[in-house]
């Protein structure tokens, strides 16, 4: 399956910006059966500093500098990407892995698992809590298998979130999210990892982009698509296996990954520091085009 | 001296100096009478007498002060500085126990500088197991956008620092690691330079290893980690400012070390490389060495809310192009839980022991060890492994039942982020006090500093001692006593003291351009003070003297004097507003404007104005001006304490006031010669002595009056600019307003005359705009030339003519009017000029999640 993607961020700012700089996570990731073939940013105004570094978590990064007075900023990220297949569903569904055991094994610290167990541990978006420790249990039986445990996490938090664009900001912590129990898909995606993490399995933060499909007889909107985010888990032997509680599935054909992190922190696709004192406005475009 | 007076009056000074005879003492033996390497420092104790070292103690700490050394508390309520506290009694180090610290504290740091390099690095002690994984990665002081970054040369810890104990049994130990940005060496080499300046005695006959050596080493350590082994790197030293704790000490090394003091707002990042704002332009920065947290150092990827650090900073750090000291990513070492796995690394890198032992250690982390602390928590000090933090350290012991289960609650929930301690055994050491010495529980921090893959020590450190007997808390938040730290030479030295020369002293000084805009501003409050204060004293002379209310025509004046007090000032509506309430009781209004330092515009008010710019252009002002300053300090206390019914005594103390600053104003004139500095302070200056004099012109001169008031209004005018003597040599008449404003405004043998003062404005701007660039004359040169050709072409004769019925000399207000607009357009344009203006803030973001299937 090959994929166009166009991923617009613009900002309209009050007042002039002096010097802007911006952290952009926006190119797609080459893995596991997905090849980023193609991969352009364009930036107006033109930046005058351009610099792409690989992070510490093997994502790719674009560091913009603008050193002139602009009033507008518009990145556009186009990028072409071909998934042949996108995870390792069914080895993940074959293998009999106890969850205690996964998570003692993480736990020993041996070599194999060093970097792993970094995801077991909490990250500025996803504390360490009593609550979410206690919504997760049920789902995790004694004896039972990662994947069992994994699907009953995703159904639970699928059927007890309810999706609600704007109730929450990138800031809400995940631990109202469960009081709320409104959000949108990085609220899903941070209380699956905050479950996952709190009975001490890895997890991490995925960000990407979903194909949508449009209801029957109806033309596909034009920028309605929109960058998304969902839940890898640590199955040793086999590696991360990807979930999306948002949509209760797990990611095939549709989902086109951009970056991992420990969470949303890690690979916030545009993040900048801007030297003006007015308020900013942002709009965001995303479509997504299957080719063929 | 005879050796049995010694111990006799030794012993009056010791008496009952044990209390506790299991705690080991640094000086003296339980029963045995004091060590051997203390008795050369007794006997010169004993010689200068307890009396003369009482006065000598209190000259320490008066030094101190004057010197402006302090120690700021956050949340401190008595403003900003707290006064360092140093002992005259210095500690004393044998050179036999000095060799066996140093070459353990050299181990310790090497081993320290090896975990730094593998951790982001390769991470072979995650890897084997050497260091728990979880230790690191659960520690915010892991900084991932720092991987695999490095400085230049096998070093990658430039500075390392430990706090140092000796136990009951004699033996040194590590209490705590600093290792991102370590504090205090400044303060030690100030309480050197104190204790030899005022006790000299002390000294005689006794080889004191010298400090000077340890900091010219750390200038060479600095410019061994420039980028491309630069031979003259320009080095700053960064704060985050005024507010900070040790900002005496971040000034006072900065000035010592010859680098310039920065704020992240004096730095930017462009084109990869770093830059300082100054008011030439922007200047390459080759070394930052910190004194801020790596957190905050980088608001794009590190911290967001951070206004302390340098947007971009990461970036030009992996390009190489700057180097930064300690490292961002260096306070993973101050990981409490280290301390257990410390061993491990010793035997990894090394195949040794350490030398010194450090604190015994037992990690959450670890179920067994986790176990170990619960059960014995009431021997153990609990901490965080993240040193700042909301969790602060609690003894096991000292808590209550129910805190005590909520703690194991907590540790049993996030394990690897607690210790458990052992609590740490002091030895005491000797202070003086109440005519006595008392033993009080000591710690020592010792500084070493990388030396081409290898570590020097400091011979000398920071020994801070308890405030009370019996007390465990030395920190200086804790309000501790500091001690000079004497380590015994075995030869005599010869090092010099002086760092002879530094870089940036073969470079031309740079002025920040956040220097540039406090130097500005401490030269507008010190003539607003200075003027307010005068005219304000003039005006309280009349008001007591002449007995308000009593004369119809000084009753005329005064209400003109009074409303010139609200002009000057800015507190409208004050004496302005007809009928105002406050003429019914006029030194109500006037000892406000003195004494209240909350009321906008009073003179204590400005004077807080004027020490906070002071004190933030710290590192400008030589020690003879910053003793001026504590002198002004004090003034300002005693006027803020007068109360209304005891308004005479502010006559004195206005005069002190105007003394101190006068004479700062002349030290400074001395010191800053021919600086970027003293053109931007100078032209703060001139600007407020312009728009003072204008704005009491405009209230005084623009209407005329019957002829005993004018001539008591111009008598008031001229005095309070000081110009009567003058006026009466020049003008040889009485006292009328033609002349008077001649000599005013257009004399320009009359330094004081706004002419004059434009000439000078003028003199400065040109001296900028040339720096800038331009050959002659920029925007603002040209503002202050249209100024003074108005001055010059003014015709006071058409001016003064007044409106036959009302008195009001339009014309002359009109001219005044204009001339202020153009002054301050000429301070705007100033400002927006060569002063940093940079609040930044983060992007917004807002995410398109809105989407599900």
């Amino acid at each position: 399956m090959r994929y166009k993607i166009r991923h617009i961020t613009e900002y309209r700012y009050q007042e002039t910006v002096s010097i802007g700089h911006n952290r952009l996570c926006l190119v797609p990731l080459n893995y596991q059966g997905q090849k980023c073939l193609t991969s352009n940013v364009k930036i107006v105004p033109t930046p005058d500093e351009l610099v792409y570094q690989t992070d510490y978590f093997g994502n790719t990064l674009l560091f913009i500098s603008i050193y002139k007075e602009h009033s507008q900023l518009a990145i556009t990220s186009e990028s072409l990407v071909e998934i042949v297949h996108k995870g390792n569903t069914d080895q993940a569904l074959n293998l009999i892995l106890i969850w205690e055991d996964v998570k003692n094994k993480v736990a020993l610290h041996s070599d194999v698992f060093a970097e792993v167990m970094q995801y077991t541990l909490p990250s500025l978006h996803v504390p360490y809590s009593e609550a979410i420790r206690k919504f997760a249990a049920d789902c995790f039986p004694a004896g039972a298998t990662l994947w069992n445990g994994c699907q009953a996490l995703m159904q639970k938090i699928y059927s007890s979130l309810d999706f609600t664009p704007g109730f929450t900001t990138v800031n809400t912590p995940v631990e109202s999210v469960l009081v709320s129990r409104k959000g949108v898909c990085q609220d899903f995606a941070h209380l699956m990892i905050a479950c996952l993490r709190n009975l001490g399995l890895p997890a991490r933060y995925v960000s990407g982009y979903i194909e949508t499909v449009p209801p029957p007889g109806k033309e596909k909107l034009v920028g309605s698509d929109a960058s998304h985010a969902w839940v890898a888990v640590y199955f040793p032997e086999i590696g991360w296996v990807e979930f999306d509680p948002t949509n209760n599935l797990m990611p095939s054909y549709n989902h086109i990954t951009v970056a991992f992190g420990r969470d949303y922190f890690d690979v916030a696709p545009v993040k900048g520091i801007i030297f003006s004192s007015g308020k900013q406005d942002i709009e965001v475009k995303v479509d997504v085009n299957r080719m063929s | 001296m005879d050796k049995q007076l010694l111990n006799r009056s030794i012993s009056n000074l010791t008496d009952g100096y044990f209390s506790n005879p299991n705690v080991l003492d640094e000086c003296f033996q339980y029963n045995e009478g004091a060590r051997e390497s203390w008795k050369h420092l007794l006997t010169n104790i004993e010689s200068l007498g307890i009396d003369e070292l009482r006065v000598r103690q209190q000259e320490l700490l008066k030094l101190l002060q004057e010197n402006g050394v302090t120690y700021n508390v956050y949340g401190d309520s008595n403003g900003l500085n707290r006064p360092w506290l140093l002992d005259a009694v210095p500690l004393v180090i044998s050179a036999v126990d000095w060799r066996g610290i140093e070459r353990g504290m050299k181990q310790r740091a090497f081993v320290l500088n090896k975990i730094l390099d593998d951790m982001y690095g390769e991470r072979t002690l995650l890897k084997n197991g050497i260091i728990p994984p979880e230790l690191i990665y659960s520690h915010p002081g892991f900084l991932r956008p720092c991987d695999k970054i490095k400085l230049a040369g096998e070093n990658q810890l430039t500075l390392y620092s430990a706090d140092l104990s000796r136990g009951p049994d004699g033996k040194v130990w590590v209490v705590k690691d600093r290792a991102q940005a370590p504090s205090g060496m400044g303060y030690a080499l100030e309480n050197r330079s104190a204790l030899s300046r005022i006790v000299p005695e002390l000294f005689q006959n006794y080889q004191v290893a010298k400090l000077g050596g340890f900091f010219n080493s750390v200038m060479q350590a600095l410019i061994q980690i420039a980028p491309q082994g630069k031979e003259n790197p320009r080095i700053v030293l960064l704060t985050p400012g005024p507010r900070n704790e040790t900002y005496f000490e971040h000034a006072f090394l900065a000035s010592y070390l010859g680098i310039t003091l920065v704020q992240g707002e004096d730095l930017i990042m462009r084109d990869s490389f770093v830059w300082i704002k100054t008011v030439e332009g922007l200047e390459k920065v080759d070394v930052i060495v910190r004194r801020v947290d790596d957190t905050f150092c980088d608001p794009l990827e590190l911290r967001e809310d951070s206004q302390l650090g340098i947007p971009g900073l990461l970036l030009a750090v992996r390009k190489g192009n700057v180097a930064v000291a300690n490292p961002l990513g260096s306070s993973i070492l101050e990981n409490t839980g280290l301390m257990a796995f410390m061993h491990g690394a010793f035997k990894h890198f090394l195949n040794e022991d350490p030398i010194i032992p450090m604190i015994a250690t037992w990690w959450c982390g670890q179920k067994k060890e986790m176990d170990y602390v619960i059960e014995n928590i009431d021997t153990l000090v609990i901490k965080n492994i993240v040193r700042v933090g909301g969790f602060k350290t609690v003894m096991g012991s000292q808590l209550s039942k129910a805190k005590k289960e909520d703690l194991i609650r907590k540790i049993k929930f996030e394990p690897f982020l607690y210790v458990g301690q052992e609590e740490v055994a002091f030895s005491t050491s000797p202070i003086f006090t109440k005519e006595k010495l008392e033993p009080r529980f000591t710690v020592m921090r010792s500084y070493l500093v990388a030396n081409k893959g290898d570590y020097e020590m400091m011979r000398g450190g920071l020994t801070r001692c308890s405030p009370e007997k019996g007390s465990f808390l030395v920190s200086n938040q804790d309000g501790g006593i500091s001690k000079d730290t004497w380590v015994e030479a075995t030869f005599k030295e010869n090092v010099k003291v002086e760092v002879k020369s530094s870089p940036d002293m073969k470079r031309k000084a740079v002025l920040p351009s956040r220097a540039a805009e406090n130097l500005f501003w401490v030269g507008r409050y010190t003539q607003r003070v200075i003027r307010t204060s005068r005219f304000i004293r003039l005006v309280l002379r009349n008001l007591t003297q002449k007995g308000y209310l009593n004369n119809g025509n000084d009753t005329e004046s005064l209400t003109v004097l009074l409303k010139t007090v609200t002009h000057l000032t800015d507190t409208y509506p004050g004496f302005v507003e007809d009928a105002a309430e406050e003429f019914n009781n006029p030194l109500k209004e006037i000892h406000q404007l003195i004494c209240n330092p909350e009321r906008a515009g009073s003179v204590l008010f400005t004077l807080n104005n004027l020490l906070k710019s002071m004190y933030a252009a710290r590192d400008r002002w030589t020690v003879d001006s910053w003793r001026i300053i504590d002198d002004v300090e004090n003034i300002k206390r005693r006027i803020g304490a007068v109360e209304p019914d005891g308004i005479r005594h502010v006559f004195s103390l206005l005069d002190q006031l105007n003394a101190g600053l006068l004479s700062f104003t002349e030290m400074t004139r001395q010191s800053m010669y021919r600086s970027d500095g003293r053109t931007m302070y100078r032209m703060g200056q001139l600007i407020e002595e312009i728009l003072m004099e204008l704005a009491q012109y405009r209230s005084i001169l623009t209407v005329s009056h019957e002829e005993s008031t004018e001539f008591q209004l111009l008598e008031a005018v001229l005095l309070s600019n000081q110009n009567l003597s003058s006026y009466r040599s020049v003008y040889r008449t009485s006292l009328n307003v033609v002349p008077t404003i001649d000599l005013l405004f257009l004399n320009s043998q009359n330094p004081t005359s706004i002419l004059s003062q434009l000439e000078g404005l003028l003199k400065y701007a040109r001296n900028l705009a040339q720096k800038g660039g331009s050959t002659d004359d920029n925007d603002i040169s040209r503002l202050v030339f249209d100024a003074y050709s108005q001055v010059r072409l003014m015709d006071v004769a058409t001016l003064v003519i007044a409106d036959k019925a009302t008195g009001y000399r339009e014309s002359l207000d009109d001219f005044c009017g204009t001339l202020q607009k153009h002054i301050y357009a000429i301070a705007t344009k100033l400002s927006a000029s060569y002063f940093s203006h940079t609040t930044y803030q983060t992007q917004n973001s807002k995410e398109g999640f809105q989407f599900e299937v």
